[in-house]
């Protein structure tokens, strides 16, 4: 039954999963307040797109909504959360049918352009959009890997039970990533 | 160390995430190898600029409007049927009419191509002169339910699956306009299916 008196902020997330399984559906809106803003920002950071990361931030938790119910509980509900949210974001990848990829000559161009900004803001936002597209540039094994080591900074040992691969799998990826990253960027400042 | 071992680690070891014991293995390493020294360099001067990227500020608005949209989504009905959703159905259903068409066209050929097979492999308790004889039967009909219990003990593919459902459904058919009590013995096909 569900506790109609009981605070959920103060509840850990395994007393939430509990109560949504009881069919509170306050419960499940207090899930979605803890976890939103990491889906979206998994989302976003994979997808470099916002438009395309709230659609993804949605579905994500539609998907446990439908799914919760049946959570056994012998993993983390936060590990649960980020493989669901990890797949999402490669679906939407794979559902691309025109990938909208920033290109490289646009981005550079942009910063160029835009003259009316405070320079050290322009300057910040134009390089977040070049780290993003670098990332974006990423095979979608390293990206997922990328995002969940550097942005959410989670352990290797989390990453593997998330993605379901090894930890020399994982740390080679990270270590394929970053340089790739390193190489996309040094290309565009050229 | 290996430099493939060292490798894998920079990217923690730069952002001073590796473990004492493995920080002091991959010091040791880097300042006797010149190539790993590079890829060291090369990924040192990246983090600055990784770190630069990581704060994202979106309005409290922002959050307050993205909840709102996933608790009405979550709320609205799903459109279901059969436990699967409408694009899952859409495609069980293209599969399934494909899989048919398939199978029926199949079936079509053997029953041109292949020698007739007898009907004694169901009812073998009928003599062979009743089985030719069975009044309602149409032979095509035979020819094509008669190789679905042939393949019947092994399933390699969906289509299988579908052809010899198919093909069951049909015999079914055709045991029902029998009349079992002229020919009691097809009780035991009955049981085939």
């Amino acid at each position: 039954m569900p506790l109609e008196n009981v605070n959920l902020v103060n509840l850990t997330d395994k007393e939430i999963v509990e109560q949504i399984k009881n069919g509170d559906d306050r419960a499940f809106g207090e899930l979605v307040n803890r976890y939103e803003k990491k889906v979206f920002f998994i989302a976003k950071r994979m997808l470099n797109d916002d438009d395309e990361a709230w659609d993804a931030s949605q579905e994500v938790f539609i998907k446990l909504h439908d799914s919760l119910r049946r959570f056994r509980g012998d993993a983390n509900i936060y590990t649960y959360i980020y493989r669901v949210a990890t797949n999402v974001a490669i679906s939407f990848l794979r559902k691309r049918k025109v990938r909208s990829v920033v290109r490289l000559d646009d981005v550079l161009n942009t910063m160029v352009s835009h003259g009316d900004e405070p320079e050290r803001d322009s300057d910040k936002a134009e390089l977040k959009r070049l780290v993003a597209s670098a990332v974006e540039s990423l095979p979608a094994q390293q990206r997922q890997v990328f995002v969940l080591r550097f942005y959410e900074e989670l352990s290797y040992e989390e990453i593997s039970r998330i993605l379901n691969r090894s930890l020399g799998a994982l740390k080679a990826n990270y270590f394929h990533a970053m340089k790739k990253i390193g190489e996309y960027l040094k290309d565009a400042m050229r | 160390m290996r430099c493939d071992d060292v490798l894998v680690n920079l990217p923690d070891f730069i952002l001073k995430k590796t473990e004492p014991n493995l920080s002091r293995d991959i010091e040791y390493h880097l300042a006797n190898c010149r190539s790993c020294r590079e890829e060291k360099e090369k990924l040192s001067n990246i983090t600055p600029i990784l770190f630069e990227t990581l704060s994202e500020n979106y309005p409290a608005s922002f959050w307050s409007e993205l909840h709102v949209s996933i608790m009405s989504k979550v709320s609205e009905p799903r459109r279901r049927f059969l436990g699967l959703k409408v694009p899952q159905l859409v495609t069980a259903m293209i599969l399934l009419a494909v899989g048919i068409g398939i199978g029926t066209y199949e079936l079509t050929l053997r029953s041109r191509t292949q020698e007739a097979p007898s009907i004694t492999m169901l009812t073998t308790s009928l003599p062979p002169e009743e089985v030719i004889s069975l009044p309602t039967f149409n032979t095509n009909f035979v020819q094509m339910a008669a190789p679905a219990y042939v393949v019947d003990e092994e399933v390699n593919s969906v289509d299988d699956t579908i052809q010899q459902a198919l093909v069951k459904s049909m015999w079914a058919s055709v045991v029902d306009t029998l009349s079992t009590s002229d020919y009691p013995d097809l009780v035991d096909v009955e049981l085939l299916n």
